[in-house]
């Protein structure tokens, strides 16, 4: 009886997380100013990009 | 928040079930007055091996550069208080984690969609290659110095790397990168080989003295190379996919933040000692410009003894190792989760190959490209944390908008506080990065 139990319980938490792994997140709108922010900040990331280039170009020289 | 069809526990799930039956058991019926500090040892994990992870060939080296170019008086709080930055972000990543049983890239993907989730796969992998190439340039310098050939070097790592994923199960994955991660200690002998003043090291915290010679384009690079060594992306990626993997729930999260605190504490205290460790270099004016691993801890000799110099070696090797594994496996999760893969350390290795694969796969790429002669390596190591920081700040805003997800994050989401301490974080790291660049375009305004 204590090992079905067991078993039991192991099966209910196991369902607990497939159901948290299997959960399906729907998109969510992002607002014009956090827009901005992620387009601002993969600039500042190609910008430190090419710099970082420079810095390699003259250790390289 | 939807879940289509009714779930089917997978190998995965039912691994973690058992782990958490343990936990639970342990909850329930233990009244011992050691149950917290077993509790604890079971919940601890992902937190420990993020920081010491994040203790890595480069960090260490930046560590030690550090503290033979500049000694210790600047650096030392500068260090400590990078890793509080440190603890503020990860508690998030660690918390999001824990409330959604999900990775980071596989929330991007799903909230942003797929060209922000692919943007911060690729940005990730990339950063994440050039990392790997660094640690096996410590592995293959800090093992060097005992004379063993690169190549033997890095199959050896890579043939470890393996063996801690062989099992498919995360819990013993976890134990063997723990049980590694903690030969990190071996910087606190060696600092303390070199007789190290405690009242200067007293003194350098509570007053935290000017940087000596000022703010000049070398300092500032070696401070934003030492705030790489702390806080970068692929750790956000890491914690949280690990802490899912590790199926902690929010009822854990008190353990959470303790193992996050924890990490934290024990990488600044290794840091702190690498630089304690390499300051009579500093004292004794010894040029330490082209220096890697090997030639620091040869360097110590004299300073430390051959003891020393054999444990800044050796733990040089383990920081490369780690770092090795912990960042492989950051990549694998990020590839399945945005791949909609299986990406689970319970997975067994037949079903998880393609996980597996880019976990072995990256690591072998990286250390194969250290093998060729003649690679620009030097010029890897000295930029790879600086990259790092530069990379962080958008990894940062995903971050913080998923961390203030009310649908994902329900009461767990961010508080006023830790909105602040995120984009407090965020404002340093871009002021950093912009204080790089004008020493670098404009280099005459600090001379």
């Amino acid at each position: 009886m204590l090992v079905c139990n067991h078993e039991d319980a192991l099966h209910q938490t196991a369902m607990e997380y497939a159901a948290r792994r299997t959960t399906v997140w729907q998109r969510k709108p992002v607002s014009l100013l956090v827009r901005i922010l992620f387009w601002s900040l993969r600039v500042y990331v190609f910008a430190m990009l090419l710099v970082v280039g420079i810095v390699i170009a003259r250790l390289a020289q | 928040m939807t879940n289509a069809q009714p779930p089917e526990a997978a190998h995965e799930d039912i691994d973690r079930a058992r782990d958490r039956q343990t936990i639970e058991a342990l909850r329930r019926h233990h009244a011992s007055r050691w149950r917290g500090l077993r509790l604890l040892l079971l919940l601890v994990g992902p937190g420990v091996l993020t920081f010491l992870g994040e203790n890595d060939a480069p960090s260490m080296l930046s560590y030690a550069a550090t503290g033979a170019k500049f000694g210790i008086s600047f650096f030392l709080p500068f260090v400590a208080a990078t890793f509080a930055i440190g603890f503020i972000v990860q508690e998030m990543a660690a918390r999001i984690g824990a409330a959604t049983g999900r990775g980071h890239a596989e929330l991007i993907l799903a909230r942003f969609g797929r060209f922000w989730g692919s943007f911060a796969m690729v940005d990730l992998l990339v950063g994440n290659f050039l990392t790997l190439v660094t640690e096996f340039i410590g592995i293959r310098a800090g093992l060097g110095f005992f004379g063993i050939q690169p190549i033997v070097a890095v199959g050896l790592s890579i043939v470890v790397i393996a063996a801690a994923i062989s099992t498919s199960r995360y819990k013993t994955w976890e134990r063997i990168a723990m049980a590694l991660a903690l030969g990190n200690a071996v910087f606190l002998p060696a600092a303390f080989l070199v007789h190290p003043d405690p009242s200067a090291i007293g003194h350098a915290f509570l007053t935290w003295s000017p940087l000596p010679g000022g703010f000049k384009p070398d300092a500032i690079t070696l401070m934003i190379a030492d705030i790489g060594a702390t806080v970068t992306p692929w750790m956000l990626f890491f914690q949280q996919g690990a802490t899912a993997d590790k199926g902690i729930t929010t009822r854990d999260l008190s353990a959470t933040r303790v193992d996050t605190m924890i990490g934290s504490a024990l990488a600044a205290v290794f840091g702190i000692a690498a630089i304690v460790a390499t300051s009579p270099l500093f004292t004794h004016g010894i040029s330490t410009r082209n220096y890697q691993a090997a030639q620091f801890a040869q360097a110590l000799i004299p300073y430390a003894g051959h003891l020393g110099a054999t444990l800044f070696a050796i733990g040089i090797f383990e920081a490369g190792l780690v770092a090795a594994i912990t960042i492989s496996t950051s990549s694998a999760y990020a590839f399945g989760e945005v791949t909609g893969r299986p990406h689970s350390l319970n997975t067994p290795l037949r079903e998880g190959l393609p996980f597996y694969a880019v976990l072995i796969g990256s690591a072998c790429a990286a250390g194969g490209l250290t093998l060729i002669p003649g690679a620009p390596l030097e010029s890897i190591v000295i930029l790879v944390n600086v990259i790092a920081t530069l990379a962080m700040p958008p990894a940062l805003l995903f971050l913080l908008v998923l961390a203030n997800d009310k649908d994902l994050m329900g009461d767990y989401r961010n508080r006023l506080i830790g909105n602040i301490g995120g984009a407090g974080v965020a404002a340093i790291l871009v002021a950093a990065g912009l204080g790089f660049a004008t020493t670098v375009l404009f280099p005459g305004l600090f001379h």
